[in-house]
């Protein structure tokens, strides 16, 4: 599979209900940088964050910075924004390799 | 549950400008003449919730009093602010009152500044907190130092005189150089030409004002005519942002302008920020500097380059600007001028 | 038993909150629409999220359907995500020929292959939307071993026909028609389309008694609150019940005795009426008004 790499700016998801936002941009050198808005911070900021990060980590993005917008989204909306999300920056939205993908998400 | 989105045609169809007019009459809001794209939300048949973007800016939002408190401002915001992000815009603003400045937090904007009845909001990855984290890494050391902020659409002998004249005066200048590309001359060329014209000053750094001053979302109507209270509003807004955190950050005390006789919302800007400013900046105007009885400004560098007459421009600006004028890309501007004409 | 699918609900696949509580209403199937619901500047986000919800979630006994984009508009990445997520049925909009059903097929068996999915285990369903559907729907209906039933898709109809939807609905009786002769032709079920104001319960359940005299299986609807009125008027009523559990009472007896002959109230009891008599007691039992399996 190509490697995925942020080239640009993105956005994916909502800020209704249930729904979570992401903007994911570049970062470089600078690791993973979360800026999480969460109205469930308190309870489940961890969770959250840990459901990001390890989808960035599957998708092998190791830079980039986010702005997280989580109305109570579920793990696996939480994980379909992310995947959606770096897509979107990799440009590659029409050219998905859904078997990498599934290598990693059961 | 859930409500529709469609998109009103407010400058085609009578009907969705009618509709629009009265559900932004109900809750206090003005139509706007400057938005490119309006949606509707609705409930079956009932217009409920309306918003429009202007470049990157959320505009005219209002929600039926009904259905406050539901879901329904969420989803028409994450609908405008989807299409924002997707035309390659790195950032979102909305201006609203202060009272909805909870439910706009709520949905992760971050309040810039706030005018009288005015609050200004951005979302973005690497915001205005970036921006002024940046800039503090070009902070100097000195008793005086000094701000000047410029289009230089291009930079003429009258920009440097006035660059020359703070240089003077103060330890320090910075000059920040409009960074949108709204005019007709590219932004990284009219950065370009600034920095090639001071070569001679050493105590002079440049810097972007990405969109922080006189941009297209703080002070969209120093591009567009607009009524003068709308104006005014937006050059104090603009005024409180460099008052307020780019001048605080460079220690900036000074503030530097040119005289604008021929401009409204260049007279309405010095106004708002002599008041503004009051004592935390001194705000200087000068007054420009003249070839043979005439003032040198860029708009006449601009006129004289559609009429293809650069031998007047020669003397209005420096040699820099002037070779650039006659390269290539200097020729297709002079091009896009001619056709505006 | 066969499956009832009285309620098909249209989801559009870009609403996380929806895709979560989708189960919640007591549809006998969710539509996730990838399709017109969704506007192209957001097809592969919802894509990815109806992709994880159908992974994770767990939607019960609810028969999860997903309303594919054409092939040539996204639709090959759409069933190359939800094969593999493990969608129960692909639904194709705009059918026209028999060839439509063969082309999705040929790529969902591809991707079951290469997935290591069983091949076959993912179902089709056809809407057909244009005359030349309907008059196709002969072929189309017998076109793959996978379809599980064919929909009349009205909005897009009655443009094609120049006509518009009303309250009577006399412009969809031919394609209604149509549909089902095909349907039954095939042994699939036959679905009605949506009825979009989801204020007026009247109408609603005066259109669903329609079709369901006409002999439709079900009804797609857009909104959880028409799913109770539907269920209502697909629940057979107490008389049908009551005959219903004769015939069965009747056949259990000849069994017991060994007869070859079945016979109820000195009438003979054949095959369609044995038919008729399990599919009303599965209505009766899915809107809660028999338990079957209980000793009397």
């Amino acid at each position: 599979m190509d490697k995925l790499m942020i080239k640009k700016q993105a956005i994916a998801g909502t800020v209704e209900s249930s729904d979570v936002q992401i903007i994911i941009d570049q970062n470089p050198n600078k690791g993973i940088e979360i800026e999480l808005n969460s109205s469930v911070a308190k309870q489940f900021g961890r969770r959250i964050r840990e459901v990001i990060e390890e989808t960035l980590e599957n998708l092998e993005i190791h830079d980039a910075k986010l702005v997280v917008e989580d109305k109570g989204a579920l793990d696996c909306t939480i994980k379909a924004r992310t995947i959606a999300v770096v897509h979107r920056a990799a440009e590659t939205t029409k050219a998905i390799d859904w078997e990498a993908i599934e290598e990693w998400n059961v | 549950m859930d409500f529709q989105l469609k998109r009103l045609w407010v400058k085609k169809s009578k009907k969705d400008y009618q509709r629009w007019e009265k559900l932004l009459h109900h809750a206090g809001i003005r139509t706007e003449e400057n938005v490119q794209y309006t949606v509707g939300l609705f409930d079956g048949e009932k217009l409920i919730g309306t918003g429009s973007i202007a470049d990157n800016v959320l505009k005219c939002l209002a929600v039926c009093k009904d259905y406050t408190g539901g879901g329904a401002i969420n989803q028409l915001v994450s609908h405008l602010m989807n299409l924002v992000f997707e035309k390659g815009e790195t950032a979102c603003y909305v201006y609203t009152k202060p009272a909805a400045t909870l439910s706009f937090q709520h949905l992760g904007f971050k309040e810039i500044a706030r005018v009288e009845e005015l609050v200004f909001m951005e979302k973005a990855s690497f915001g205005f907190e970036s921006y002024l984290q940046a800039l503090s890494q070009s902070v100097v050391e000195g008793d005086r130092i000094a701000g000047i902020v410029m289009n230089a659409n291009p930079f003429t002998k009258g920009h440097q005189y006035l660059i020359e004249a703070a240089a003077k005066e103060n330890d320090w200048v910075h000059v920040f150089v409009l960074s949108e590309d709204i005019s007709v001359f590219p932004a990284t060329d009219r950065k370009n030409l600034v920095h090639k014209g001071i070569q001679h000053l050493d105590n002079v750094s440049i810097h972007d004002t990405k969109s922080y001053l006189v941009s297209s979302a703080t002070f969209p109507s120093y591009f567009l005519t607009e009524n003068s209270d709308v104006t005014q509003i937006q050059a104090k807004l603009d005024a409180t942002i460099f008052r307020d955190s780019i001048a605080p950050t460079l220690n900036i005390h000074f503030r530097y302008v040119g005289e604008e006789p021929y401009s409204e919302a260049t007279r309405i800007y010095n106004e708002a920020m002599t008041e503004v400013f009051d004592h935390h900046i001194q705000l200087t105007i000068l007054s420009r500097k003249e070839t043979d009885g005439e003032v040198i400004s860029a708009s006449r560098v601009r006129a004289l380059l559609a009429a293809n007459k650069l031998k007047e421009i020669k003397p209005l600006v420096p040699q820099t600007t002037f070779d650039y004028l006659k390269t290539q890309k200097g020729k297709e501007i002079q091009l896009k001028l001619q056709d505006k004409e | 038993m066969e499956r009832l699918r009285r309620t098909m609900m249209f989801v559009p696949a870009s609403n996380a909150g929806m895709l979560r509580d989708a189960y919640i209403y007591g549809a006998d199937s969710i539509m996730f629409d990838l399709e017109d619901s969704i506007s192209l500047k957001e097809k592969d986000t919802s894509r990815f999220l109806v992709y994880q919800a159908v992974k994770t979630i767990d939607y019960g006994k609810t028969e999860t359907v997903v309303r594919i984009n054409g092939l040539d508009a996204g639709g090959r990445d759409d069933i190359e995500a939800l094969v593999r997520a493990g969608i129960d049925v692909i639904r194709l909009p705009k059918t026209e020929t028999a060839q439509d059903i063969l082309d999705v097929e040929s790529v969902i068996e591809a991707v079951e292959k290469k997935a290591g999915r069983e091949i076959g285990s993912t179902k089709m369903m056809a809407a057909i939307e244009s005359a030349e559907g309907v008059l196709n729907a002969v072929e189309i209906a017998k076109a793959s071993e996978r379809l599980i039933g064919i929909a009349l898709g009205a909005e897009d109809y009655v443009t094609n026909m120049h006509t518009k939807r009303s309250p009577e609905g006399q412009e969809l009786f031919f394609a209604r028609s149509m549909i089902l002769h095909a349907a039954r032709n095939a042994g699939i079920a036959a679905l009605d389309t949506v009825y979009s104001d989801v204020n007026n319960e009247e109408g609603l359940r005066h259109e669903v008694e329609v079709i369901k005299q006409l002999g439709f299986d079900g009804k797609s609807v857009i909104n959880p609150r028409q799913i109770p009125i539907v269920n209502s008027v697909f629940a057979p009523n107490e008389s049908e019940i009551e005959n219903a559990l004769n015939v069965i009472r009747a056949i259990e007896e000849a069994e017991e005795k060994g007869s070859g002959v079945i016979a109820l109230n000195g009438k003979m009891i054949d095959k369609p009426i044995v038919e008729r008599a399990e599919r009303v007691l599965n209505l009766a039992e899915a809107a809660g008004l028999i338990k079957r399996g209980a000793q009397e």
